[in-house]
């Protein structure tokens, strides 16, 4: 059984990174504006998540460290410290994101304003932290999660001409009326989603509480090699559906109820309901993931005990930094902020922290003195090293897109 | 292998293989990160410095970071630490057991000086909260 449900943590981590509330929209948003040609953004990030999830994760399993353990200790005290601020900045946005997100989903079914929701979300996500076993969490959320399928199904169900699609998506180009650093800007949207650091803060941790070792590698490699291509077909499902039902009719984006728009049409109340869970269970796992990796950033960075593996008061400090970090989620949220909007920055402005986050993994993957014989290969070398330079250019590109498009408007 | 009491004594790279690494305690808990180092020089001409404690916790950490940064965590250490003592905490060479990945203590953290700010955190917040003795399900 451990093995059926062992690739849940895969599923969930990609859930938090490529179906979270600012993604749900921003997939969709960019399906209405751009039809299928950025499709090779979310593309270009799914191999890049694989290979720095897979690298994290076994790192991971056979030093038992944690990937802002190895932040830490190869970046030093001070650079170490910069990128705990700027990954912790955008892991709380995307928290306080997330929070208000499935105060949102619920919106959809009880019609009771999202806001009055918020503390009730908060205090359920606390909850489930402070209780539930990890791998209970893991399996629940990662499982449920999958009726987002159903955006696959809304696809295939809307007859689609899929070598129209196909075309679009393999020669793109910038639809007329849209500019250039426009198409650039959301292009890097979707990259970022898909490498958010969060993603591999909170996989190599949840190796390390699933109590990975050597012997777990193919283990991990099942679970990045299913979960994060799974969460990139849902970012393309949520594409194609809104290419199909919206770029049409020049229609645009800018809440969750649009997102479910092609579903229904496809799929009737069925597929609806099939969405509706799928976006609560999206958001609340992605609310879990972004609140643990709160926690796990701070406690690893000092070096405190941290954990869903030991009793709470003997990681006083780490349940102190969830508890603080959700208690802001929910005063921001309350304030009305637009969680689509906080997610939609936060992303682009987890795209400049990038490479402090993924040079410390590609380092210590290579190291023999911590991996032994799980060294990187040079095939992996040469597509990390790549990926490396790719997000160095995009970090220098993030912000003045950002500004000059005034954040993609 | 013991850095302290072997006669011979173990050629250690500092900032490589002791700076920021993380500490363990004798039961695998952890204990905080080594943030700095304290030598000892002896006045024999010749004598050769010795590192006599590893330091950690906010106090040693804002030191090494230095700057605005550094200044803004002493600050937050000030305010968070009890008042009669301004010096950061040591753990004593001696208590070094292992220097691997991590270094390993032959202590309990709860007899361990840097593990004040996590104890005053539990008994002063967590375990006000039900449930905080319990093992998740």
């Amino acid at each position: 059984m451990k093995r059926i449900f062992g690739v849940t943590l895969g599923i969930l981590t990609a859930m938090g990174g490529f179906v979270d509330i600012g993604d749900l929209v921003a997939n969709s948003e960019t399906g209405a504006r751009f039809g299928m040609s950025l499709a090779w953004a979310v593309l270009l990030g799914v191999v890049g998540i694989v290979v720095y999830a897979e690298m994290a994760g076994r790192v991971a399993s056979v030093t038992k460290r944690a990937t802002f353990d190895l932040v830490r200790e190869r970046l030093g005290a001070r650079a170490g410290l910069l990128n705990l601020g700027a990954s912790f900045f955008i892991t709380m946005l995307t928290l306080i994101a997330e929070v208000a997100g499935v105060a949102l989903a619920v919106q959809l079914v009880v019609d009771v304003n999202y806001l009055l929701w918020i503390p009730l979300v908060g205090f359920a996500v606390w909850l489930v932290i402070w209780r539930v076993k990890f791998s209970t969490l893991e399996t629940v959320f990662g499982l449920m999660g999958l009726a987002m399928i159903v955006v696959v199904v809304t696809v295939v169900q809307l007859d689609p001409s899929w070598s129209q699609l196909w075309h679009h998506a393999s020669h793109p180009t910038v639809p007329s009326g849209e500019g250039h650093p426009t198409y650039f800007y959301y292009a890097i949207a979707l990259f970022g989603a898909a490498m958010t650091p969060y993603e591999v803060f909170f996989f190599s941790s949840g190796a390390v509480e699933e109590k990975w070792t050597r012997r777990d590698l193919v283990l991990n490699r099942a679970n990045v090699y299913l979960g994060f291509p799974l969460g990139g077909l849902l970012s393309l499902g949520l594409m194609a559906g809104a290419a199909l039902v919206f770029h049409p009719l020049g229609v645009g984006v800018d809440n969750l109820s649009q997102v479910a728009l092609p579903t229904s049409v496809a799929l009737g109340k069925v597929g609806l309901a099939f969405v509706i869970v799928g976006f609560v269970a999206c958001t609340f796992g992605a609310a879990l993931e972004t609140s643990l990796s709160c926690g796990y950033t701070v406690s690893q960075y000092f070096g405190w005990q941290w954990g869903k593996l030991v009793r709470p008061r003997e990681a006083s400090r780490f349940h102190l930094v969830v508890l603080m970090s959700i208690f802001v989620a929910v005063v921001v949220g309350v304030t009305a902020v637009d969680p689509i909007k906080v997610t939609e920055y936060s992303i682009v402005l987890s795209a400049a922290a990038l490479p402090l986050t993924y040079f410390p993994i590609l380092v210590v993957a290579n190291d023999r003195t911590y991996m032994g014989d799980d060294v990187n290969g040079p095939v992996k070398n040469t597509i990390a090293s790549f990926y490396m330079v790719l997000l160095v250019v995009v970090a220098l590109a993030t912000i003045p897109l950002m500004i000059a498009t005034k954040a993609g408007s | 292998m013991s850095a302290a009491t072997s006669g011979a004594g173990r050629r250690v790279w500092a900032v490589l293989e002791l700076l920021d690494r993380q500490l363990v305690d004798r039961n695998g808990h952890l204990v905080g990160k080594i943030d700095d180092l304290e030598f000892e020089i002896d006045d024999d001409p010749g004598a050769l410095p010795r590192v006599s404690a590893l330091l950690s916790g906010l106090g040693a950490l804002a030191s090494h970071i230095g700057g605005d940064a550094g200044r803004a965590l002493a600050a937050t250490e000030r305010r968070l630490a009890a008042a009669r003592d301004r010096q950061p905490s040591r753990i004593d060479i001696a208590l070094v057991q292992e220097i691997a990945s991590s270094v390993e203590l032959d202590a309990a953290r709860d007899d361990i000086d840097t593990n004040r700010a996590e104890r005053w955190t539990r008994d002063v917040i967590i375990d006000k909260i039900p449930g905080a003795g319990h093992v998740a399900e």
